[in-house]
């Protein structure tokens, strides 16, 4: 009687341990095919460093650094310094610094802490829409109002003004150039604003409110309290201001239309010039001696450089926000299994009881100077007029692009293929070839993207690799997607030996990619860790666990990821330029030469012909609105979805 | 998985989008000067439409672009206005053949307010774009447009900011007109621009220049046309006041030179003669002599009807759009040098 049984579980322990053992070999292949995600990305990464320097070593090796500091761009003598590109991108993405950094600020201070409650998830929706607003709408209203306003007003007032003062006049000398350094350093804040209004937002709210609730008990008016909060997060702005310098620096589409194009540098801010992202685009696809394009390729490897020290350092300063606040609150911080949505929502509440310092307790009042009371006001209409400013700026370009692409859109757009000069026809090629390149872009970059989140979240242990892994995927999320446009060139339009569907479709893919990766990876973690735990301890494996729980958990959220990564490469220009270079018949087939949109609307919005520039502005409008509704269709859809909401 | 079902229902109808469009006809890309573009794309818009058997394409990119185009053999065909350098020619990979189109002005283009018809010589447009005369009211433009209310106003020049064909038109004209320019300019599509703003393509420029009030530039005559931007008449090698016209450009070219060469590299600027118009040019089609490096013989058939066409019936076009189209005797010509184009060592078209 007693052998039965032995046998019996010695049976079903071998049938276990085959199954285990089944089950170990899923869970390792699982892990294994995840980690083939992140492998995908760091070989791309170091691909696009490699063909940069590989494409630009000739070059190197004949000017070395000379390259860096001599300013004789002469492609008919073949000389190159990148001197004037390299100060024309400094002075311009400073430029827009100077001016959007003060109103981020301000924007994001109103938003934290002088608004309306209810104002503030609606405008922080809006920035996020804006910062998906492609490139050559901006630069196409830059020509269209900015160009004639600063030659026509702005000049003229700077000149009888700021010009007279000596040494500051010599920024403001020489002939108003609409077409200018000035003019591409506005739309360049007005398009950084976003980006540095968001991560302001998040980094003030991780500010311990003892910081603010301090100064007010010591008797601090708004101003000195708000000082003491901005000085205490000063290393988390630095790190909002060092990102939108990254963005500046690499932004190619709207300076290109704007900056007037000419390689070399003059002090005077009405000057014409160039940077190096905007030379990439003028001069690349038509580089017709191997020495100039190893010179155009070696541009591009220091505007890569540039961006991966600048996106290094900004990680950098916001880690140091993190280290400052564990030793600050050592307590709060220790409680791993609080989720990041559940934090947010404890502290909201108790942040918002004291936007206003008429709801703080009454006390005696404190005798503060004129100068502190009236620098207590003026920074608070400061805040006001700043976001009233900002608001009304981006309301004024999408009210533009409205108006001029409602009167100029007709069926026949979305019906007839682009014509002969001065017959009004339609972009039907160009938007079937923009979904195409975007699907094949998908193809590539969704898996890669998703399975690259799944390592990050569910298996990369906390060791060097796994940082480092962190920090490519934030580098290559901040690659200019010109520099991205150079790489499908050489890596695939060459050796393919002519443009195509392919090659732009892949530089979209790679785009795509981080920013997918890191929803991913955002997503998955905000699963609570319950979801695991509950799993694992009914016995599922580690591959059930994610694939049939986490997984769907987080599905809602992933799938806005990437359809709002798909949404903002639908509007990208610059890597298509000479990857697909456009097609004006119908073309499905990607290995030949591609329409998209963008491609024919850069044609046409850089031109004077009167049906061309309408058909650029229906353009403009159908792809915003696709951007836009899109992005809030996406939003609203998945909104009460999945974990997020549960 | 609601949202999955919608990310499907989206992929399902990016697929309908693509095969509602129809892709028949094989693919004959172009690429280059923006100069003739205005007629290429009449043209190919009416080529296509009778033979739906090709699409053939022409993306105007510049003829730096349209150069380098033909000879990485990225396109089967390219376009420009300036003549390949003997150095250009060398570094192909085969003998390529220019095929002059048609001839076309390249106009200078100003936006002046309350000046009409203002009149430029060689020695103007030459200091105007050395840097040398900076203000509208120079004594050297007030004593060639007399009457003329020119304002005291800062000079902006535009010129393109990618290589160009137009540009090479316009360099030559300067390099003719202007000792200076020659020394320390000189001539090709892409030069070293002592002073302005850059215009991508020759509409970029027509941008550049409406957009910019007392600006001027050079663009094709039917940019200028098209946008409505005033141009200005120039003076010629004869001293005579000449408006940019068809007939200006071929007395031009029957002025600069008495038997077109072989190749059909010529340049017909600051051509002597009193209806000469000063600044004008051919524009060739950049096409290999020996086409079997496409390995597809219905292929470079395609190619050579539809250039052929151009040359013959597609002449007929050019008049609207204020092209001058080729000489009788050159269209003989030009015609007898693409018949001896050859694909695997037999000509492509037949007789």
């Amino acid at each position: 009687m007693s052998a039965t049984p032995t046998i019996a579980t010695s049976f079903l322990e071998a049938a276990q341990s085959a199954k285990n053992r089944n089950r170990r070999l899923l869970d390792v292949a699982f892990e294994w095919f995840a980690f083939s995600g992140a492998g995908i990305m760091l070989l791309l990464l170091a691909l696009l460093a490699g063909v940069l320097i590989e494409g630009a070593w000739p070059a190197i090796q004949k000017y070395g650094l000379k390259f860096l500091y001599t300013s004789d761009w002469d492609p008919v003598e073949m000389n190159f310094g990148a001197l004037p590109v390299i100060l024309g991108t400094i002075v311009t993405s400073v430029l827009s610094l100077v001016i959007a950094v003060p109103a981020s600020i301000a924007v994001a201070l109103f938003l934290e802490r002088i608004g309306p409650k209810w104002l503030t998830p609606i405008v922080a929706f809006m920035v996020e829409l804006l910062a998906a607003i492609p490139s050559i709408t901006y630069g196409f209203w830059g020509v269209a109002v900015l160009v004639p306003f600063i030659q026509k007003v702005g000049a003229p007032f700077l000149k009888a003004t700021v010009a007279k003062v000596p040494v500051i006049g010599a920024l403001f000398a020489g002939p108003a150039y609409g077409f200018s350094v000035l003019a591409s350093s506005i739309v360049l804040a007005i398009m950084v604003l976003p980006t540095i209004t968001l991560v302001t937002r998040d980094v003030l709210r991780t500010v311990p409110r003892e910081v603010e609730q301090g100064s007010y008990a010591l008797g601090a008016t708004w101003w000195q309290a708000t000082k003491m909060v901005l000085i205490y997060a000063k290393l988390g702005i630095l790190g909002a201001i060092t990102l939108g310098l990254a963005r500046a620096v690499g932004e190619t589409m709207a300076v290109t239309m704007i900056i007037g194009n000419r390689n070399a540098f003059d002090l005077s801010l009405f000057s014409p010039g160039q940077t190096m992202a905007s030379l990439l685009a003028n001069e690349f696809l038509e580089a017709d001696k191997p020495e100039y394009l190893q010179a155009l390729v070696y541009v591009a490897a220091v505007l890569l450089a540039f961006t991966l020290v600048m996106n290094m350092a900004a990680r950098w300063f916001v880690g140091m926000v993190g280290e400052q606040k564990k030793s600050a609150r050592p307590k709060e911080e220790e409680g791993d299994l609080k989720s990041i949505a559940n934090k947010k929502k404890e502290e909201k509440p108790l942040n918002t009881s004291y936007r206003n310092e008429r709801l703080l307790p009454k006390v005696e009042p404190v005798w503060h100077s004129r100068w502190v009371r009236f620098s207590n006001k003026l920074m608070r209409v400061l805040c006001y007029v700043s976001f009233v400013a900002a608001i009304g700026i981006l309301a004024m370009i999408l009210g533009y692009v409205l108006y001029r692409g409602v009167s100029s859109l007709n069926m026949d757009f979305f019906t007839k293929l682009p014509g002969p000069i001065g017959t009004p026809t339609g972009m039907r090629n160009c938007i079937v070839g923009t979904l195409i390149l975007v699907a094949l872009g998908s193809c590539f970059g969704v898996p890669v993207g998703v399975l690259t989140g799944v390592y990050l979240s569910e298996y990369a242990k906390p060791n060097k690799f796994n940082h480092f892994l962190r920090l490519m995927v934030d580098v290559m999320a901040g690659t200019p997607s010109i520099i991205v446009g150079v790489m499908a060139y050489e890596i695939i339009v060459k050796p393919m030996g002519k443009p195509s569907g392919i090659a732009g479709g892949l530089a979209l893919g790679f785009l795509m990619c981080p920013v997918i990766a890191r929803t991913t990876e955002e997503m998955l973690r905000l699963v609570p860790r319950a979801f695991r735990e509950g799993s694992l301890a009914l016995g599922s494996s580690k591959y059930h666990t994610i694939v049939k729980v986490i997984f769907p958990a987080a599905s809602a959220g992933i799938i806005t990821g990437i359809l709002l990564s798909i949404a903002r490469v639908a509007g990208e220009t610059a890597p298509l330029i000479f990857t697909t270079v456009g097609f004006d018949s119908d073309v499905i087939d990607p290995r030949e030469r591609m329409p998209a949109l963008t491609l024919k609307i850069y044609q046409y919005a850089t031109s004077a012909e009167p049906t061309w520039i309408s058909q650029a502005w229906a353009g403009m409008l159908v792809l915003v609105m696709c951007v836009l509704l899109f992005s809030v269709a996406v939003r609203l859809v998945t909104r009460n979805q999945g974990f997020k909401a549960s | 998985m609601k949202a999955c079902s919608w990310l499907v229902c989206v992929m399902a109808a990016m697929l309908l989008g693509m095969s509602a469009a129809r892709a028949e006809g094989a693919p004959l890309p172009g690429a280059g000067a923006t100069f003739p573009a205005p007629l290429y794309t009449k043209w190919i818009a009416e080529y296509n439409g009778k033979n739906p058997q090709v699409k053939v394409d022409y993306q105007a990119i510049g003829s730096g672009g349209g150069i380098k185009a033909i000879t990485d053999r990225t396109v089967l065909f390219g376009g420009s206005d300036a003549p390949m350098t003997d150095e250009q020619l060398k570094a192909a990979p085969a003998k390529i053949l220019h095929v002059p189109m048609v001839a076309g002005p390249v106009v200078m283009i100003y936006n002046v307010k309350g000046v009409e018809g203002l009149k430029l010589d060689g020695e103007a447009v030459g200091k105007i774009f050395m840097g040398e005369i900076t203000k509208w009211n120079d004594p050297h433009l007030v004593k060639i447009n007399p009457g003329a209310k020119l304002p005291d106003a800062d000079i902006i020049v535009a010129h393109r900011s990618d290589g160009s064909g137009t540009s090479w038109i316009f360099t030559n004209y300067l390099c003719k007109v202007s000792e200076h320019w020659k020394k320390d300019v000189g001539n090709a599509t892409s030069v070293k621009w002592p002073t302005g703003i850059g215009g991508k393509g020759n509409a970029g420029v027509a941008q550049v220049v409406q957009a910019q009030e007392n600006s001027i530039g050079y663009v094709e005559l039917a940019y200028a046309d098209n946008a409505k931007i005033p141009y200005a008449i120039q003076i010629n090698k004869a001293g005579k006041e000449v408006k940019a016209s068809i007939d200006g450009v071929v007395e031009a070219a029957k002025n600069s030179v008495e038997e077109i060469p072989a190749d059909f590299r010529v340049s017909i600027t600051n051509a002597g003669g009193e209806g000469s118009y000063p600044i004008s040019g051919f524009t060739y089609l950049l096409v290999y002599e020996d086409l079997s490096y496409l390995k597809d013989a219905t292929k470079a058939k395609e190619l050579l009807k539809y250039i052929d066409w151009c040359v013959n019936d597609g002449q007929e076009f050019a008049k609207d759009l204020h092209y001058a189209r080729l000489p009788e005797e050159m269209q003989k010509k030009v015609h007898e040098a693409i018949a001896k184009i050859v694909f695997d060592g037999k000509p492509v078209l037949d007789k």
